[in-house]
């Protein structure tokens, strides 16, 4: 028994250090020494007080969005619309926050978040609806959804809510009881971050003990099965599409309250995607996303430090997470195959 | 004529070829053979004594982990089935390898329609067609080359299959479990079919567990068990009950009998159901408190519906389903199951179980709805309770804890959690369609005295089944249907198989 | 107005033209049995390397080729992974966007020391068939269209020939509807799988061709803007049939060419530029529908 996990570690500690030289060929094609990058990449995303703070801020976005898709696919269906349920629900919480106030900043920014998380469910609501009723592959209908969320938003930036005193496309700023307060004078790292994290580990909770969880579980492995144990699994994956929708949503609230201030153009640098590679990566596993999370936001802000000191685009976290999805799944399958032997 | 009459050279020789899977399972545990050439050799087993391992290991489908195979006394190494095609190795498949949406004729050059193939990779149908249709005549069969598969009924699609087989002149040919799926009336012309192929000098190995057809055809009958050989004989040396009785390995008891709990309240009743579009003409039916009552027909003739209706999957246009009186007609699956209803499915890896999570979770589903496996959170406590229960009371075996995934056991284990799932609510009737498919003789047996049981306190069953053995063992009442109608009722005693299998083919009407 | 009508059909036909390239193309892999959710990102990476190698040799069918050639490379990993390991296909082919995505952008930078956008009067376009007869409608409606669009149309002929009538076709057929009676007829489902993948390669080579070297001679980032998906969704549509997939390609086109118009109008160009995303979505609606009908009738 003990020999095994022996074994485990030991081939995934192989397998990590093949993805690692495979980084390094990248990086080196490039023209840096790949020890001096990953210097860089460490220093910007671990280095000091701040480089840490940033590098965990970054994480909200991407675990949100990664549980958005970990959610619905947990019942067996795709949710590859984060990127425009994160947008929508930015929008909503800065309409909210702009708009009205109910008096109390703890309020205010509830209701906030509360309204960022309908806007991303009620995008998730019509793909999830024709996949149960017509069968309207979801796959195309939320990455659609994508394009048609994000040319509504810049809409609703460029014409009905820009504010016009500012040259760029972006709404006013919320008033400052909604702003979730930072932790740290010089940095943006705010209670965000642990709103973020309780809310994966509420769902972790919910798939391993709810009977709710349960039944997502089993519809996940066998539709017809649950279907002929009394479970509604129509509802079920509709629902679980929703919570998917609103946890994205969600994740686009906590970035204009925690961070942002305001909706914008360019707001999200493609986070519901990297989410989904986060969530590819983490094979839906709540725990894992959380750390492989953490992985991805120290290769985005390192990479940043990266460019700044070398030739290396920034772009490159982008090409390294890529990679590591697709030598991680390879991987698992061979060692699904070896350890069956 | 036996074997020694015939005194063929070996044609294909197998000595201690073993299988043995990644994840542990032996399914061939030493198995010897040989063939001779020109012979009918049957071999039999029960369901996982390895048969089919056997076949496919020889077809080239599966490598074997050790031994040797011998073709015309040369040591082969069988690595793909186009190895086997070549060296004149033909298989006719228990589960059918046709593809329903091509023609009868691109079924039967698939893999040969090289020969047919310009430069330009273009297909000469025309040419196939004439090919095809000569030896569509030459063996006598009733099939026209562009008829597509999917028309098809089953019996023919099976000529369809061994069509494809013997298109590639094939000397040796393997059928496994040909008859399975033939109404008995079909059966006997196929074993004449086979009879013919004989004479006409080709090799067949003959997989069966029907030991009647068995001692018809066969030249020399080699038995296995539990993935071994058990022995090789011809057929004037030995009997069928002496076969029967290496099968199994112990004696088993053939005059099984139908529980005697009947009462004269009626339980169950199905009224003028009908269905537009589907196969259910007009069923009507009642079970009484304590029956068993078997649903006899050949697969296809509305038995799928039947059930499919009866869960509340469809909904039917017409009639009623009561059961003690409450009108279930349009009620969802989840108020058929809180009425008293349970449900074995024919196939229970497609919707009888979800293979790939753990026995704890299998073995509570529909239960779960319960409150005593807690409102929100599962209570785990009673979840396990309620599952080690019927992992002890129905010898699931092959249980390392409650979390192993359930694809780690057998066929026979897997189906034994499943009844026990079903039959540890209070049922009041249990609607069961092919209970015991692919389970050994034991299980089979513990899963129909759960049945017996269960009517002991006035619950019932529907027995939905292609087994006629079974039906007649354990069945107080047998309605036959045929295409979608209700056509003739026994009751036990009065069963006749002759009869049965008539009203079952249509060559009896009501 | 007349003209405005025949710029409107050139448009349509010159964006329909990769739409049906990659449509083609994934109905092989489709008829295969792999949903192929990769197109994006092989139209993408031709997009890019078509662009790379018209600029460095000056010639515009080997940036064609160059195009192809890193498309089929992809489509190969691509199956590799699906076929070869038995991944999941949905998780592989979005990886493989992603890598491709920030791939072409991160090359962008090293190469050209752009921003997210590469262009340079030495990128040669891919030629029109540049006849005139002086007959309006001949030279405006038939003639005059990218050659890559001649070369899409004979590709749905020689696609339905090659799927109802060659031996290939037949394999190809019985791949994704029952394999194991592929493997009993003694022929490979991975080759088979195999030789559909590198055909995908190259129409979604050809598609992205036609997107970064005709008419616009630049790349740009993302500049499929999910017209990978698009094709899925003709296939899923046509589920596989070519007769469908022409008319349903031509559709999509239409709408790519109205948000094209509709940009220079009064309203919000963002309106515009959401159309052919909503109405993908509207025309797989409504196709659903129907088909919901018809099971409904029978």
């Amino acid at each position: 028994m003990f020999s095994n996990t022996l074994k485990k570690i030991t081939i995934w500690v192989f397998f990590i250090l093949i993805i690692l030289a495979v980084w390094a060929v990248i990086i080196a094609i490039s023209g840096e020494n790949p020890f001096s990058a990953f210097g860089y990449i460490l220093e910007g995303s671990l280095g000091d007080t701040g480089y840490f703070l940033s590098t965990l801020n970054k994480m909200v976005p991407i675990m949100l969005t990664a549980l958005a898709v970990a959610i619905p696919s947990w019942a067996g269906i795709w949710n590859i619309g984060g990127e425009g349920q994160l947008l929508l629900g930015g929008f909503g919480a800065a309409l909210i926050g702009f708009s009205i106030n109910l008096g109390s900043s703890f309020l205010n920014i509830l209701f906030a978040l509360i309204v960022s998380a309908l806007f991303g469910l009620v995008w998730a609501l019509w793909p999830g609806y024709l996949k149960i009723k017509l069968n309207v592959d979801e796959v195309v209908t939320t990455l659609m959804g994508n394009y048609i969320a994000s040319y509504f938003v810049l809409f609703l930036i460029n014409y009905p809510f820009r504010d016009h005193s500012s040259p760029m496309a972006q709404t006013k700023y919320i008033d400052s009881s909604f702003q979730i307060p930072y932790m740290f004078r010089g940095s943006q790292f705010s209670y965000t971050f642990f709103i973020a994290l309780g809310v994966v580990f509420i769902f972790y909770f919910i798939i391993r003990k709810f009977k709710f969880g349960y039944e997502i579980r089993m519809t996940g492995s066998n539709p017809d099965f649950s279907k002929m144990s009394g479970i509604k699994t129509k509802k079920i994956k509709l629902v679980s599409m929703l919570m998917g929708g609103a946890v994205a949503g969600l994740a686009g609230g906590l970035l204009v309250l925690g961070m942002n201030h305001r909706m914008m153009q360019s707001f999200s640098p493609g986070f519901g995607f990297t989410g989904l590679l986060v969530c590819l990566l983490a094979f839906n596993n709540p725990i894992l996303i959380v750390f492989i999370s953490f992985i991805f936001a120290m290769l985005q802000t390192g990479s940043v430090n990266l460019e700044l000191f070398s030739n290396v685009p920034a772009e490159i976290s982008g090409l390294l997470q890529a990679v590591m999805v697709l030598f991680v799944s390879a991987f698992k399958i061979i060692s699904m195959r070896k350890g069956g032997k | 004529m036996g074997p020694d009459f015939l005194g063929g050279a070996e044609v294909i020789t197998i000595k201690d070829l073993t299988k043995r899977y990644p994840n542990g399972f032996e399914a061939l545990k030493g198995v010897n053979l040989s063939v001779k050439k020109g012979e009918i050799h049957s071999i039999v087993g029960e369901n996982g004594a390895g048969k089919t391992t056997l076949m496919n290991i020889i077809f080239g489908l599966i490598k074997p982990t050790t031994g040797s195979i011998s073709v015309d006394d040369k040591e082969v190494n069988i690595s793909s089935t186009g190895k086997a095609i070549e060296m004149g190795i033909g298989m006719v498949h228990q589960h059918f390898m046709i593809v329903p949406n091509l023609s009868v004729m691109e079924n039967v050059v698939l893999g040969s329609e090289k020969d047919f193939t310009n430069f330009f990779g273009k297909i000469d149908y025309k040419s196939i067609k004439l090919k095809v249709g000569d030896l569509i005549k030459k063996l006598k069969l009733s099939l026209s080359p562009e008829d597509i598969v999917r028309d098809l009924p089953i019996g023919k699609q099976q000529l369809v299959e061994i069509l494809k087989v013997l298109y590639k002149g094939p000397e040796i040919i393997i059928l496994d479990e040909p008859t399975a799926v033939l109404v008995p009336t079909e059966v006997n012309d196929f074993l004449d079919f086979v009879i013919n192929l004989k004479n006409e000098g080709k090799t067949v190995i003959f997989i069966s567990h029907r030991l009647k057809e068995v001692f018809k055809i066969s030249d020399s009958i080699t038995v296995l068990r539990n993935g071994k050989t058990v022995g090789s004989y011809s057929k004037q040396d030995i009997t069928r009950d002496e076969v029967a009785n290496l099968m199994i390995g112990k004696k088993f008891d053939f005059n099984a009998t139908p529980p005697k709990n009947e009462k004269e309240e009626i339980l169950f009743s199905v009224d003028d159901l009908s269905l537009k579009g589907m196969m259910i003409k007009n069923i009507s039916f009642n079970i009484k408190k304590g029956e068993i009552l078997g649903v006899a027909g050949v697969e296809g003739n509305g038995q799928e519906d039947l059930f499919s209706v009866l869960t509340g999957d469809i909904l039917p246009e017409q009639g009623s389903v009561k059961l003690a009186d409450k009108e279930l007609n349009k009620s969802t699956i989840l108020e058929k199951r809180k009425a008293g209803i349970a449900y074995i499915t024919d196939d229970r890896i497609k919707n009888g179980l979800a293979i790939d999570r753990s026995i704890l979770e299998n073995g509570i589903a529909y239960h779960h709805k319960d409150q005593r496996f807690g409102k929100v959170l599962i209570n785990n406590k009673n979840s396990v309770k309620l599952v080690t229960g019927i992992v002890e009371d129905y010898d699931v075996r092959g249980v390392k804890n409650m979390k192993t995934p359930v694809s780690s056991l057998s066929g026979g284990n897997m189906q034994k959690l499943l009844v026990g799932r079903e039959l540890n609510n209070q049922v009041k009737l249990l609607i069961a369609s092919q209970p015991t498919s692919g389970v050994d003789i034991a299980a089979k047996a513990l899963i129909h005295d759960s049945f017996k049981e269960l009517t002991v306190e006035g619950n019932s069953v529907l027995l939905i089944s292609s087994d006629l053995d079974e039906l007649m063992s354990i069945s107080n009442r047998i309605i036959v249907l045929y295409r979608g109608k209700i056509v003739a009722e026994f009751k036990y005693p009065d069963y006749d198989i002759k009869e049965l299998s008539y009203y079952m083919t249509g060559l009896k009407e009501s | 107005m007349f003209d405005e009508i025949t710029t409107l059909y050139t448009t349509t036909i010159r964006m329909a033209t990769p739409i049906l390239l990659a449509s083609l193309g994934g109905a092989l892999t489709y008829y295969a049995g792999i949903v192929n959710v990769a197109m994006e990102g092989l139209m993408l990476i031709s997009a890019f390397f078509s662009v790379v190698f018209s600029f460095m040799t000056g010639n515009a069918f080997l940036g064609i080729l160059g195009g192809m050639a890193a498309s089929v490379i992809f489509s190969l990993i691509y199956t590799f992974f699906v076929s070869g390991l038995k991944a999941n296909n949905f998780a592989i082919g979005f990886a493989l966007n992603i890598l491709v995505s920030s791939l072409t952008i991160f090359l962008t930078r090293v190469m050209f020391v752009g921003q997210n956008v590469f262009n340079s009067p030495k990128i040669v376009a891919i030629p029109s068939l540049d006849i005139h007869t002086g007959i309006y409608f001949i030279d405006n409606y038939i003639l005059n269209f990218s050659v890559l669009t001649y070369v899409a149309i004979f590709l749905v002929f020689l696609f339905s020939f090659i799927i109802y009538k060659t031996t290939y076709g037949l394999h190809l057929r019985v791949c994704g509807e029952k394999p194991k009676a592929l493997v009993a007829g003694g022929i490979k489902v991975g080759y088979v799988q195999l030789i559909a993948s590198i055909l995908c390669g190259c129409l979604c080579g050809l598609a992205g061709s036609q997107l970064s070297l005709y008419n616009v001679r630049m790349f740009s980032r993302d500049m499929t803007g999910g017209r990978g998906f698009v094709a899925l969704a003709v296939i899923l549509i046509a589920r596989g049939k070519p007769k469908y997939m022409i008319l349903i390609s031509f559709l999509f086109g239409f709408f790519d060419s109205l948000s094209l118009k509709l940009q220079n109008q009064a309203i919000p160009p963002q309106f515009a530029l959401m159309l052919p995303y909503v109405m993908s979505v509207v025309v797989m609606l409504v196709f659903y529908l129907k088909d919901k009908k018809k099971l409904e009738t029978v």
